[in-house]
């Protein structure tokens, strides 16, 4: 019985700590979508912002993109500094804007993933 | 083997019940993904608006920084991502039909710049369901029958999910607890009327097995009187000191 019971609490502590986990605490987010157009030459630009929403400087932001094919390999991934007023340091509450072009054709892009990176 | 079948029972219940969480939880899921799809297709059908009024100004010529900055005086980029709360949209696109129709890009969209469901563009399988949701608005310059482009806005469902989870852990917990609770008092209930049911069961068994024995033993006993009756009748060379007194 104390068996069954040390299970039991096993599990409510598990959920207890996974929904803390769940909440998402970002201190940098991309400010709006951001916009994918074709450009003349008939590839993917990417055009958006991102915001410093913590009470810190944070330094070395990069946004990540990865495109993957329809077989879900990565075709193309390109890592861009983001660059502010103080140069690589963004402080708090600034917005940096960022722009980037892909190398591939447009047309084999099936899958897109943009994710933010930094150091504190 | 008890303890074998003991644990076997128990797994089976403790299956049971995830499955009925899992279920309110799926139900859950899918009624905020309805909502994000409907949030979706109003922000495409505004970015559409806003699209037309952008080219028609413009003449055609486009620049993305230009019509990036266009939305923001327009409508506020800050905006668009609070509208949404949970799963803000992580592209917003603009394909032109020019492109679409050459080839160079792929919307998702059929010859008429209506969205293909079956598209292998507007799915992305993974954690064994479908977690992205694709909309598809069409925008229009110059009152033209034809469309000028398109307005396709990704969401993921991924947020929706850990969101659901997030707010609803604590009562799927403890939903968990009470059906466990119940299963043991049900348990509790079944084991008590069993023992009381003189009916069936060990009782009838045992109050069978006790008057045979008894019967037996009236058999055993009568047989002895009878037994012990033959030696009277007949003379015995045994004295009694009872006799003799």
């Amino acid at each position: 019985m104390n068996f069954i019971r040390f299970i039991l609490f096993s599990i409510i502590l598990i959920f207890s700590v996974s929904c803390d986990t769940l909440k998402n605490t970002s201190t940098i987010n991309f400010l709006g979508p951001v916009l994918e157009v074709v450009n003349k030459d008939g590839k993917l630009n990417y055009t958006g912002r991102v915001i410093n929403n913590s009470d810190k400087k944070i330094s070395n932001v990069l946004i990540r993109y990865v495109a993957r094919n329809q077989d879900g390999k990565i075709i193309e991934a390109i890592t861009v500094p983001l660059v502010g007023k103080n140069g690589l340091e963004i402080i708090k509450g600034e917005v940096v804007n960022f722009e980037f072009t892909l190398r591939i054709q447009s047309k084999n892009v099936y899958d897109k993933q943009l994710t933010l990176d930094y150091l504190q | 083997m008890f303890f074998l079948k003991r644990f076997i029972v128990i797994a089976l219940l403790q299956l049971l019940i995830f499955s009925f969480i899992f279920t309110l939880f799926v139900f859950s899921f899918n009624q905020r993904r309805e909502v994000s799809k409907v949030q979706s297709k109003a922000l495409a059908s505004v970015i559409a608006e806003q699209a037309s009024y952008y080219f028609e100004e413009n003449n055609g010529k486009f620049s993305s920084n230009d019509f990036f900055s266009f939305l923001d005086n327009r409508i506020g980029v800050e905006k668009l991502t609070s509208a949404f709360n949970v799963n803000p949209p992580e592209l917003l696109t603009v394909y032109f039909r020019s492109d679409i129709l050459r080839g160079v890009v792929n919307a998702g969209t059929d010859i008429n710049l209506i969205k293909d469901d079956n598209s292998p563009f507007n799915q992305s399988n993974r954690f064994f369901f479908n977690n992205k949701y694709v909309a598809i608005k069409p925008f229009y310059i110059e009152s033209s029958d034809k469309p000028y482009g398109v307005v396709r806005i990704e969401t993921s469902n991924i947020p929706i999910l850990t969101e659901v989870l997030y707010n609803n852990g604590i009562f799927y917990m403890l939903l968990f607890l009470i059906l466990n609770n119940q299963a043991f008092l049900f348990y509790l209930w079944m084991r008590k009327k069993k023992s009381l049911d003189v009916e069936i069961g060990y009782l009838k068994e045992s109050s069978l097995g006790s008057i045979k024995i008894m019967h037996k033993l009236l058999g055993d006993v009568i047989e002895d009187h009878k037994v012990s009756d033959i030696p009277k009748k007949s003379s015995s060379n045994i004295l009694n000191i009872d006799d003799k007194k």
